[in-house]
């Protein structure tokens, strides 16, 4: 069995995307999971699975979803899901793709963009315009949604297609997907055995965010060879929604696998490796209506930081920074409806590339000089930017750490929080405000806590 | 007549021939052993008629004689800490302390919005004149749509004695990749004029018969199809003649205890010093090992395998089987199937990058190896497979 499963890993070493995706067994176990953020890693296989049980998709066929209810994540995401088959085999595949962040903070979701239930929106790696253009039509859908999705079908077509080939290469089994549940039973007792082999306690942590005053409640322990999740005392929404049972899974599972030091893959076996307990009405399982974009944009940072900080505190060898409690979101809106994004601290992209047709020009980006917290190992420096406007543009923003400063773990000092100004003037922590030619636009934003105390700088002695 | 003798300086290995109107003589140096200034050395003094073309592997090349060299970069004003952010331009290393500022800008339809000063770039030489900086790398915002900036500043460095390259001249997307090619270019520069003084100063009168060139790839450009190499410097592929990408896997890849609780290749290259355990120095176990457990090849004189060096390394492969010790009693058994799943990862690497290429060329003195194993239908392989590089270039 070990021959299959190097050559499952040596297979998806060479498919690689940029891009999360997902290919999961006809029953909806995944087989492995490129995600790019630790959300996408309990919410795609959700997706994928509702999208079988809704409409079976076959080779070529192309499901669409965003609603988060359903196994998407914010609306402003595009979730696709086709299917390809290898000889007597067939494998559902799942891909994501991050659009321009719409801010909005609503009462509910529906409110927040279009809430794309599962639609089939393709046959026989064809697309339907029709359905499309229909989508497109619609007030609250977003510009050029219909070339976006395009984009992205033909990437996860060709996605679908370079799987097959590699399977073939590989000389994968293809009678049967036997083997697929082999390699989940390879991955579950491997990962079981480094869960026996880290110190059996039990870790308890409350925390709250400041600005949103919802309260996490953890307890972390080792049952019968499962990493337990226990989040019962936690509150319900505090007025802007929370996280999907699927997001809040997704992120126990990336904290856990980082904390075991796993180097293999993502698979179904290590799904089986954790539990997850919420109460009803939690902001970490909130249903529809709720509201999720402050879940997921900031309540997914602030849940990912509890995680780092209680694993931290489990075993402190393994200790890491805290990660900041959640990103810088910035929105312009030109005249003509044209929108661009930025989100820190995301990898930013090229200074020429941002600039195209933008409303704006970039006058600086340099490291936030002494603002990551100090510590033995300093938490990283924020970003200053610097945007001057060229034309009138709307701006929306939605800002974390503008209060609370980011903290440090293990007597770390606390890094330093986020300010954005126009023109010297500091602006709170959500808001619109209409940009004129010749003002100044500048962020500055929050740095991590360090790592440990200081180390004590030795006394120089003058003789 | 002179006789001409080329001298390929690869990764870890040499490949040198000398020319005659017959079959190239050719030998190889393995670069830990022997230095590159005593191998000239030696061939010059033993052949007092030849002339020495060297030519140098790109990332040998840069890799010792750039290390430590410093150049500065100038860019617009507001982005020196850029290549300290972006990833990509991260791993250029630019040094913080040598990037300047320049007060100029461009905006993204090539319109001038802020003119550059003269005197700013005559302030900046002074300021490089008194770090004893000699090479600038130019790279400002939205030169590709405007090249006048650079232009004024690159005259004015030249006229001053420094030497320059400036971004606009490289066809690309955006700064980032234009940044990562200009400083490419920059360190090229420096380590072939490095290599140059370090070999005039160690070959002294000798190095009147030496000629360094520059890199392999602009002789490699009237190749077309996909080129696989498989070579002891390395695994590599290439399209075209075009760049060349290193295979996921290497000869010296490190085999560990992977998180199977099985042994496993590692991503690390443990290079030839000391080297693999056939050679007979080494003690960690890497893919040649297992590749040439069972060969003696007469190519590869360094090569050695003996009852003890074979031992040695089934001890190791028995250690790094913790979990499967049922299934894998025998580690010859071990090592078979870690060199077959080596393999079928190699060929689809192969296969993927190829795509719709329907010529591939094998060649390097591993090549005859592993010809078993990689089973690829239309692939040709080499029959001239030992230093297939060094007589390529004697042939240019």
């Amino acid at each position: 069995m070990i021959s299959t499963t190097l050559r499952i890993e040596n297979l998806f070493n060479v498919l690689k995307k940029n891009f999360s995706f997902c290919i999961s067994t006809q029953e909806g176990k995944v087989l492995h999971g490129n995600f790019s953020n630790a959300v996408d890693c309990g919410t795609l296989p959700a997706a994928i699975l509702t999208a079988h049980d809704f409409f079976h998709p076959k080779a070529g066929d192309l499901v669409l979803l965003n609603d988060p209810f359903s196994g998407g994540t914010t609306l402003d995401s595009l979730t696709l899901i086709t299917a390809i088959h290898i000889g007597s085999t067939q494998w559902l595949i799942g891909g994501r793709w991050e659009l321009t962040k719409r801010i909005s903070l609503t009462k509910s979701v529906d409110e927040e963009g279009l809430r794309i239930p599962p639609t089939p929106i393709g046959k026989d790696f064809t697309l339907n315009r029709e359905i499309l253009s229909m989508i497109e039509q619609h007030l609250l859908c977003g510009k050029a949604y219909a070339t976006k999705v395009a984009t992205a079908s033909e990437q996860l077509w060709t996605l679908a297609k370079e799987f097959k080939s590699l399977y073939e290469f590989f000389e994968l089994d293809n009678s049967s997907n036997r083997f697929a549940y082999k390699y989940f039973d390879e991955s579950e007792t491997r990962i079981k055995e480094l869960i026996q082999e880290i110190p059996q306690k039990e870790v308890r942590l409350n925390g709250r965010t400041s600005e949103q005053k919802e309260k996490i409640d953890l307890c972390l322990k080792v049952e019968r060879s499962q990493i337990v999740f226990d989040f019962l005392g936690s509150s319900e929404p505090q007025g802007h929604g929370g996280l999907t049972a699927f997001a809040t899974m997704g992120l126990c599972l990336v904290s856990a696998v980082k904390f075991l030091r796993w180097k293999g893959g993502i698979n179904e076996g290590l799904y089986r490796s954790i539990k997850v307990m919420t109460p009803s009405k939690c902001w970490l399982d909130v249903h529809y209506p709720s509201p999720v974009f402050w879940g997921f944009n900031c309540g997914s940072y602030f849940l990912n930081a509890q995680l780092v900080s209680a694993f931290s505190e489990w075993d402190p060898h393994k200790a890491r920074p805290i990660p900041l409690f959640g990103p810088q979101l910035l929105r312009f809106e030109d005249s003509k409806g044209l929108v661009s994004g930025e989100v820190f601290p995301e990898t930013p992209s090229s200074i020429e590339d941002n600039e195209a047709n933008n409303p704006f020009l970039i006058s600086k980006i340099a490291i936030r000089k002494n603002s990551g917290g100090k510590g033995e190992v300093d938490g990283a420096h924020g970003l200053v930017k610097e945007w001057k406007i060229l034309e009138p543009a709307k701006l929306s923003w939605s800002l974390t750490h503008t209060e609370q400063k980011p903290q440090g773990v293990l007597n770390g000092h606390n890094g330093s929080i986020t300010e954005l100004t126009i023109d010297g003037d500091i602006l709170p922590k959500v808001g619109t405000a209409h940009l004129k030619p010749g003002q100044t636009l500048s962020l500055l934003s929050a740095a991590e806590g360090g790592l440990r105390k200081p180390p004590q700088k030795e006394e120089v002695v003058d003789s | 007549m002179s006789r001409k003798i080329i001298y390929y300086y690869g990764n870890y290995f040499s490949e040198v021939a000398h020319l005659s109107e017959n079959e190239p003589l050719c030998h190889r140096v393995n670069n830990s052993r022997i230095s590159l200034e005593n191998s000239l050395q030696d061939l010059l003094i033993k052949n007092p008629e030849a002339q020495i073309e060297i030519y140098a592997d790109n990332r040998e090349l840069l890799r010792r004689f750039s290390k430590n060299e410093k150049f500065a970069l100038f860019t617009t004003a507001g982005f020196e800490d850029w290549p300290c952010i972006h990833p990509e331009l991260i791993s250029l290393r630019i040094p913080v302390e040598n990037i300047f500022g320049l007060t100029e800008r461009v905006d993204s339809k090539g319109s001038v919005v802020t003119p550059l000063q003269d005197s700013e770039v005559e302030f900046l030489i002074s300021k490089l004149n008194l770090m004893e900086l000699k090479h600038v790398a130019i790279g400002l915002i939205h030169s590709n749509k405007n090249k006048s900036h650079e232009k004024i500043a690159c005259d004015l460095l030249k006229k001053a004695g420094f030497n320059v390259q400036v971004s606009h001249v490289i066809d690309s997307k955006d700064e980032i990749e234009r940044w990562c090619s200009l400083v490419t270019l920059i360190q090229q520069d420096l380590a072939l004029e490095n290599l140059k003084k370090y070999l005039q100063e160690k070959l002294k009168d000798l190095f009147a018969r030496c000629q360094v060139l520059s890199k392999r790839e602009n002789i490699e450009k009237n190749l077309s199809g996909v080129e696989v190499y498989l070579g002891l410097d390395g695994f590599t592929l290439s399209k075209d003649g075009q760049n060349n990408f290193p295979l996921s896997i290497q000869p010296t890849s490190e085999v560990h205890s992977s998180h199977w609780g099985f042994p496993g290749i590692k991503d690390t290259e443990l290079g030839y010093e000391p080297g693999p355990i056939l050679m007979g120095r080494g003690h960690k176990l890497t893919f040649l090992d297992l590749l040439l457990l069972d060969q003696t090849p007469a190519h590869l004189p360094e090569v050695q395998t003996n009852s003890k060096l074979k031992s040695r390394i089934y001890d190791q492969l028995k250690v790094f089987n913790e979990r499967h010790k049922e299934e894998y009693r025998d580690p010859q058994k071990i090592a078979d199937m870690l060199l077959q799943e080596s393999f079928q990862k190699i060929r689809a690497e192969i296969l993927f990058f190829a795509k719709d290429s329907t010529k591939i060329k094998v060649t390097g003195n591993i090549s005859p190896h592993v010809k078993e194993f990689l089973r690829i239908e239309n692939a040709a392989f080499a029959e001239d497979f030992d230093f297939n590089r060094v007589k390529g270039l004697g042939a240019q």
